[in-house]
């Protein structure tokens, strides 16, 4: 009996302690507690995997931390382990109705921020949401933003809210193109609860989806310009084509950006000079550069230090031809790995996240992503949206953009397709991003070295660099790169050749002497036995 | 104790009397030595073998075959998952290699396991074939008489073909194990068949069979045609022979057509593989400034970037080697005369290449390999150095230079043609086979080297040259054995 007594006090004090721990986690600052995203389903065969990556990046140029688990690995110690300013429910595959009850009594329970992307929703977030809601099957939609309007892409099933609650806020509008009278809200935000019908790939979705989140999240309200950014810029790319782009660009004042790839390997070569060369004349065109990583291949990914050390090798030889990117634009995953994180993005304070390539079903991917994947978030986070994306909208300068975005314009494989380009841009009236107007800074870390980047002059270690083209090191001349070889490799080069020639001599030595031994041989006897005949 | 030369004559004598007492011939000692020697690397757990540079999927995908889990690169492995089902890949892509594997397959599935496959089912059929290429290979080297030199021979053939380097590829999905025991068949039906008077029929179906097998390895041993060719009319112009000039025709035109298969018998990506790398790892990787490629030719220069790129670039590319992109504006701007042609008018970088393939030729083992299982917390890439001598010898002191192998090519047909020159009124049939056997070999050692650099460049070339080692080796093996048993200078004792 006594034993048992004991024991219930000492549950009581390590339940005591237990609750002064939690009350201490909860009186962090909110803002740095991440969000947590439960998806049901990748649904890879209708590129579900691409709204999932979408929500994530949305949230990352946000400013939010994301945890992101699938429904069915969702268990109960997600929630109970760590303190999370909302929860995201997103469903990307109606029909599958997978179900989590211990996530649902969770969901329920939780009294932070809810947000609901996609149909199924459950009675209870019905009811936070207050209103009526319909399901919308095959028809043309148009979504509205004030002036600005796109129509919807898919047409697919949607539910949407057509009655709003009192104290609800609609974000956006939805109205059929048959009956253009009725008007659906589009996002629903009722004090601590949000619903969005899908968050798909049009512009002005991702751009309604947007606000939407900073409404719900109490996020500071801004409006950003788009950076317009010519992606997929590679060392193999046609540099007279890339030329003539960054020329016209500049010349019709288009601010921009390149993401480029860059090499690790063969950097003495004169190709690389002549690619860092038309890189510099964006810079001097007041062009920004974002470093992005190479296409990984292989079945075996690099480990972290491996990582580093190509990041730091390409930003060396980049850097010292006077090319100086201000971030980084990587795909989504890589926020999405830990290794990735902490090898390459978190060096930079500007971070450009491209949209993930799909998956496909049939091609399983090469590295398998763990159960829960955690984005960090960046000092900017920016978020890319193709370009493509607002060729229906009308008046799409009216979009808003509550993150920083940049939307992004594949290079140009064709002379045709440039001028294609700037005819878009030009009837295009997006306010485009002037990083010398908007005094931006960055900051970008390899290795010992820091890149800087502020409103329109570029820093080396904090050294402002005057002339960009002044002071590249001469490479008119690769030969003098070249090192002499050590005198122990000379050593060890010669003695083959040596032996090469020793081989030589001899058999030449033995030929004439052949020749010799032949002649005495026939002096000696063929010409005596042809005397003795005669 | 002072040796004199009577007691060396004594103690020779001695030794002399014990190899007579003892009743196993030098053949039967080797074939011993080497089953203990490869037996105990390949067969005792933990087991040895090669470990997979990423070349195994394509021979395991075809033959029913797969990674149970996972595995840290630079391990061997033991176990394989075998397929139950449908496989769309079955035999997909078939080569000698592939009917060793199903093989091995079958035995598998017969005696222990349908969905395990443990990969010593693999190393026993290489093994057994292996014993049976050692057996003719040192028959054919000294014959069957009991006599100290021969097992002199037979000690220095075992030290070269019971190495590590060779027989660790028995345990692994490499081609490489095949090549090798092939060659020890064919140089060995090559052998016994000169040590006849008259042509044995059995010998030289054996002797063209393992030629037409060796042929369809692997795209590369169709290069060996030269030599076979050549091996092959010491047996053609055999006195005494049953046949008629129209064998010799048909004989030489179904070797002739096998190459075409084998040399066909690829991919269409291993094709653009090789080309690909026969550039990148080729024609770029020599020179200083591979930009000036697009002089000849309308590729952007800014290709030059890809010198010594792979067509699997282990981490991060660029530009992915299989993109459209690279296709349409890179690998369909070249072919092969135009790389011919570069390498004709830039004969020196020709011939850095050359050296540099010299360089590695001895170099036996597989890049980025290790030779043990994972245990405990041994390190991956470990190389075991057990029987290992003649790969460390050969790799640290044979010259390594193109024109030394040209040059020790030429004396050694010298020392043959002056041979073959004066035992001619003797009608030294033995040595006159020995002769066109040794050119065979020679020209596979001078001719495969430059055409690999022009087919697959610098990629791969422990696969594309290790046939040219073998050859050489089995030369020196050759000339050791005739030159021990007197047939080049003096009378030969044996006849």
């Amino acid at each position: 009996m006594k034993r048992k007594s004991y024991f219930g006090w000492l549950l009581l004090a390590v339940l005591l302690v237990i609750g002064v721990e939690r009350t201490a986690i909860q009186a962090e600052a909110t803002d740095d507690q991440p969000v947590l995203l439960v998806y049901d389903s990748k649904n890879v065969a209708e590129h579900g995997d691409l709204n999932l990556d979408r929500c994530q990046r949305l949230l990352t140029s946000l400013g939010l931390r994301v945890r992101t688990v699938q429904l069915s690995q969702y268990h109960q110690q997600i929630l109970k382990n760590s303190q999370y300013q909302g929860i995201i429910t997103m469903v990307n595959w109606a029909q599958s109705r997978s179900k989590n009850p211990i996530f649902k009594r969770d969901r329920a329970r939780f009294n932070g921020i809810k947000l609901h992307i996609g149909p199924n929703l459950q009675a209870e977030e019905r009811q936070a949401l207050g209103g009526t809601f319909k399901t919308l099957t095959h028809q043309q939609l148009n979504l509205h933003q004030g002036r600005a309007r796109q129509p919807l892409s898919e047409n697919k099933t949607l539910l949407v809210n057509n009655q709003l609650a009192d104290n609800a806020l609609s974000i956006g509008q939805l109205t059929s193109q048959t009956q253009p009278s009725t008007v659906y809200s589009y996002g629903v935000v009722r004090k601590q609860m949000g619903f969005l019908p899908e968050l798909g790939k049009d512009g002005l979705s991702m751009a309604l989806a947007g606000q939407l989140l900073t409404r719900l999240f109490r996020l500071p309200s801004r409006t950003h310009r788009p950076i317009l950014t010519i992606t997929g810029i590679t060392p193999y790319t046609r540099l007279d084509h890339l030329q003539r782009l960054i020329d016209q660009l500049a010349s019709r004042g288009f601010p921009f950006a390149l993401s480029i790839v860059s090499v690790a390997q063969n950097t003495d070569l004169k190709a690389f000079h002549r690619y860092t060369a038309v890189l510099r004349s964006a810079e001097n065109a007041g062009g920004l550069i974002f470093w992005s990583p190479a296409t990984e291949t292989g079945t075996q990914r690099l480990n972290e230090p491996d990582l580093r050390s190509v990041f730091q090798i390409e930003l060396a030889s980049l850097g010292a031809d006077r090319v100086i990117p201000v971030g980084v634009s990587a795909a989504g995953y890589w926020n999405r790995s830990v290794q990735r994180q902490r090898a390459v993005l978190s060096q930079a304070t500007h971070v450009l996240m491209l949209p993930d390539q799909p998956q496909k079903l049939e091609q399983p991917p090469a590295e398998p992503e763990s159960a829960v994947t955690n984005s960090q978030r960046f000092d900017t986070g920016i978020v890319g949206i193709p370009f493509k994306a607002f060729e229906t909208a009308a008046f799409p300068e009216k979009i808003k953009f509550a993150q920083p975005t940049a939307l992004l314009v594949a290079m140009p494989a064709r002379q045709s397709e440039i001028d294609d380009l700037m005819q878009q841009l030009q009837s295009s009236s997006f306010q485009w991003f002037d990083p010398v107007q908007s005094h931006l800074k960055t900051t970008l870390k390899a290795a010992a070295t820091s890149y800087g980047y502020r409103s329109g002059q570029y820093l080396v270690n904090d050294e402002p660099i005057t002339d960009l083209d002044g002071d590249v090191a001469n490479f008119s001349d690769p030969h003098q790169r070249v090192a002499e070889p050590s005198w122990m490799n000379q050593i060890i080069q010669w003695q083959s050749q040596a032996l090469l020639w020793l081989f030589t001599g001899i058999g030449l030595l033995l030929a004439g002497l052949l020749i010799v031994g032949w002649r005495i041989y026939r002096g000696k006897f063929i010409h005596s036995r042809l005397n003795k005949d005669r | 104790m002072v040796y004199t030369t009577q007691a060396i004559k004594r103690k020779g004598l001695r030794l002399k009397k014990i190899v007579e007492t003892v009743k196993i011939s030098p053949a039967t000692l080797a074939v011993i030595c080497c089953a203990l020697i490869a037996g105990w690397l390949i067969f005792l757990t933990p087991i040895h073998g090669y470990s997979d540079n990423g070349d195994f999927q394509r021979f395991m995908a075809t033959n029913d075959l797969y990674s149970l889990h996972q595995v840290q690169a630079g391990y061997v492995v033991q176990q394989y998952g075998l397929m139950r089902y449908y496989n769309p890949l079955h035999l997909e892509h078939l080569t000698v290699q592939s009917v060793a594997i199903q093989l091995a397959v079958s035995l598998n599935r017969l005696f222990y396991s349908h969905d395990r496959f443990d990969i010593r089912f693999l190393g026993t059929v290489h093994y057994i074939l292996y014993l049976g290429g050692v057996a003719v290979l040192v028959k054919g080297l000294v014959g069957e008489k009991r006599r100290l030199r021969n097992y002199l021979i037979a000690a220095s053939a075992t030290l070269f073909i019971a190495d590590s380097s060779f027989t660790l590829y028995f345990n692994s999905f490499y081609p490489q194990a095949m090549t090798f025991i092939l060659l020890l068949y064919l140089v060995g039906f090559g052998l016994l068949i000169s040590r006849y008077k008259a042509v044995n029929k059995w010998l030289t179906v054996g002797f063209y069979l393992s030629a037409a097998a060796l042929l369809l390895v692997h795209e590369s041993t169709s290069l060996l045609i030269i030599g076979i060719l050549l091996m092959s009319v010491g047996i053609l112009r055999f006195p005494n022979r049953q046949w008629i000039h129209g064998t010799a025709a048909v004989v030489t035109s179904v070797l002739l057509f096998t190459c075409w298969l084998s040399a066909n018998n690829i991919t269409p990506e291993v094709q653009a593989m090789n080309k690909y790398q026969a550039l990148t790892q080729g024609r770029l990787f020599a020179t200083d400034q591979p930009e000036q490629i697009a002089k000849t030719n309308d590729i952007d220069e800014q290709f030059s970037l890809m010198k010594g790129q792979s067509y699997y670039p282990t981490a991060y590319t660029a530009l992915a080697p299989q993109a459209d992109y690279t296709k349409q504006n890179l690998s369909q701007h070249y072919n092969l005369p135009w790389l011919i042609r570069e390498y004709t008018e830039h004969p020196r970088q020709f011939n850095l290449l050359l050296n540099r393939a010299a360089k590695n030729m001895l170099i036996l083992r597989p890049k980025l390999t290790g030779t043990q299982e994972k245990q405990g917390d041994n390190k991956p890439f470990q190389k075991t150095t057990y029987f290992s001598l003649f790969s460390y010898v050969a790799g640290a002191y044979y010259p390594k230079t193109y024109g030394f192998n040209c040059l020790l090519a030429v004396a050694i047909m010298i020392i043959y043609a002056s041979g073959v020159l004066r035992g001619l009124r003797k009608a030294n049939q033995q040595l006159r086979s020995h002769f066109w056997l040794v050119l065979g070999l020679l020209s596979v050692v001078v001719l495969v080297p430059p055409v690999t650099i022009v087919l697959y460049g610098m990629a791969n070339l422990v696969t594309h040259l290790l046939p040219v080692a073998i050859c050489l080796t089995l030369t020196g093996l050759i000339l050791l054995s005739d030159v021990l048993q007197h047939r080049l200078w003096r009378h030969s004792d044996e006849a």
